[in-house]
């Protein structure tokens, strides 16, 4: 059973759709260092650069520590870095563009007072040209679409740990985000779900309509899904490590991804390299 | 799966809970006539003194006359009033500063440890000191119930802004939330739960607050009444006020427990 239906045709022709492609992002020379002005600073980021094209789907890997989620957080506007600047469609990042830049979380982060419905519907409410109608109606076909008829007025309380992240997807998604950011946000659910959510989310996502980055520890699931894996090095002074081209054609089926072997040898070298990180951070 | 879940919430909420609460009701009502006849018996047979002890009949018929001959009114209007005003102040005063100390972090370290004495002292002996300042009447008695209260709610006000979840901030920021939408949709719901999970406390200190002031001086309220039962050694008036007091204050808590019940339904699992 797919979680999402997902349409051939456009799903609301309601929708402005303002641009042609999904964008391209550039991290140029980015470095981050947390406690500046303290007694210890600590450099976590140093100097990394890394492109991403229109459309691709990057996953990004690493040894925990080493920065990943920052890297995500710049790139939404949220952290400043300490150096370097980050380009999407060759414009710098300024502040939070929520307008193109959709971010899922690791944690669910759904408003406890409010219900499935308002949780929905909050980023269209925040949008300049938020119509109350054209608003219902959307929510209401995202909340068919994640599977969650019947639970509009629950509150997050009230749900199970891959309802509410179910939210948390139709919440990020309901905007129609050319750039989406994705910090482990499967990490959280049991097996099942989790595999069921990867389908989905290469359903709606998986056809180059998005820019996507995401951050995951899983190697399996980056290479399952991703066109290209980067590696990032052991933290401080974290950069790319290298990039891993996944070479698997799209359309990808989950079940049988695992069968190509290409995805043996991509997952075994990406192994290989991520362990001589995690060797590094222990042998100290 | 969804059709699933709603049948299993049906059948939660179907189960048969409200039968059991008849047989304990009745249970405890028993209990309570039990208690009430063997304490009526007992004076009635001199094992204990009414005197002292008062008898149930004979309270019961005081707080009969009381309410017939309408004296009891200005004596309770008079607690509700000074309790309900110094919670107000309370309130008011206790978010204001509350807020005031959460966003200005230097304020907040001065006033943070003068809150942290006033809490850990039992702040009714600040009675005789109020009644000195302020006089035997309404003043005192509402400066005590607001210092009882005050400090409760700074506190809800304070860590309840401290803790709030900034994992809920950035997500609204993400959503393309500005300040305003942040304080309304995180920091005002956050911190009302904290004062909503406090406002017992804060219901049951004013009154407190604003009894044991009338106990001390003056001549009004449900605190004078018990002091003037003390004075003429009147246990009839005594036990009947204290009963009064209970029932009054097992009234309102149940009017606080429904509007805290209503304002965090969403807390509630299933």
């Amino acid at each position: 059973m797919s979680m999402f239906r997902v349409a051939k045709a456009e799903p609301t022709p309601t929708v402005i759709r303002r641009s042609v492609a999904p964008p391209s992002v550039r991290f140029q020379g980015i470095s981050q260092t947390f406690g500046q002005d303290g007694p210890n600073p600590y450099q976590a980021i140093a100097k990394l650069h890394l492109e991403v094209s229109p459309g691709e789907f990057l996953a990004i890997v690493g040894p925990s520590g080493c920065g990943k989620s920052s890297l995500l957080r710049i790139l939404a506007g949220l952290e400043r870095p300490t150096g370097g600047e980050i380009l999407v469609d060759g414009q710098p990042v300024r502040g939070v563009n929520a307008a193109r830049v959709g971010f899922l979380f690791q944690q669910d982060a759904l408003l406890p007072w409010r219900t499935v419905r308002d949780n929905i519907a909050l980023g269209l409410r925040f949008s300049k040209e938020h119509n109350a109608a054209r608003t219902t109606g959307m929510v209401s076909e995202w909340i068919t679409k994640v599977g969650l008829s019947g639970f509009e007025d629950r509150y997050p309380a009230q749900l199970s740990g891959g309802m509410r992240k179910r939210v948390a997807i139709a919440q990020t998604l309901i905007a129609d985000p050319d750039l989406l950011l994705m910090d482990e946000p499967f990490t959280a659910l049991d097996a099942q779900s989790r595999h069921l959510m990867e389908e989905d989310l290469l359903a709606l996502c998986g056809d180059g309509s998005k820019t996507i980055l995401f951050v995951t520890h899983d190697l399996d699931e980056a290479t399952a899904l991703a066109d290209r894996i980067a590696i990032m090095t052991a933290s401080p002074f974290s950069t790319i490590k290298t990039v891993v081209d996944v070479g698997i054609p799209r359309p990808r089926d989950l079940l049988s991804v695992r069968d190509n072997p290409r995805f043996g040898e991509v997952t075994a070298y990406l192994w290989h390299q991520l362990y001589e990180e995690v060797r590094k951070v222990y042998g100290r | 799966m969804a059709a699933d879940l709603t049948a299993q919430a049906g059948r939660r909420r179907a189960a048969p809970t409200h039968h059991r609460i008849p047989l304990v009701g009745l249970l405890r009502v028993g209990l309570l006539l039990v208690f009430l006849g063997a304490w009526e018996g007992a004076t009635r047979l001199l094992w204990i003194d009414p005197f002292f002890y008062g008898a149930p009949s004979s309270i019961a018929a005081n707080l009969l006359r009381q309410f017939t001959t309408g004296t009891i009114w200005k004596h309770l209007w008079t607690t509700i009033q000074e309790a309900l005003l110094g919670l107000g102040a309370g309130f008011l005063v206790g978010v204001f500063f509350g807020w005031l100390a959460a966003e200005r972090p230097l304020l907040g370290q001065l006033i943070e440890p003068i809150m942290a004495l006033l809490n850990a002292i039992p702040r009714i002996v600040l009675a005789p000191l109020f009644i000195l300042w302020f006089g035997f009447d309404m003043g005192s008695r509402v400066a005590l119930a607001f210092v009882m209260v005050f400090v409760v709610i700074f506190f809800a006000v304070y860590t309840g802004i401290k803790e709030v979840d900034q994992v809920l901030v950035e997500r609204i920021r993400v959503l393309g939330g500005g300040r305003r939408d942040v304080m309304r949709l995180v920091y005002i719901p956050s911190v009302a739960a904290w004062i909503f999970s406090s406002l017992r406390l804060a219901v049951g200190f004013a009154f407190t607050g604003a009894l044991v002031a009338e106990l001390m001086a003056g001549n009004r309220g449900l605190g004078y009444l018990m002091n003037l039962a003390l004075n003429g050694q009147n246990a009839d008036l005594m036990m009947a006020t204290v009963f009064l007091i209970m029932t009054m204050i097992v009234g309102i808590f149940a009017i606080v427990g429904r509007i805290e019940a209503w304002a965090t339904s969403w807390k509630r699992p299933g």
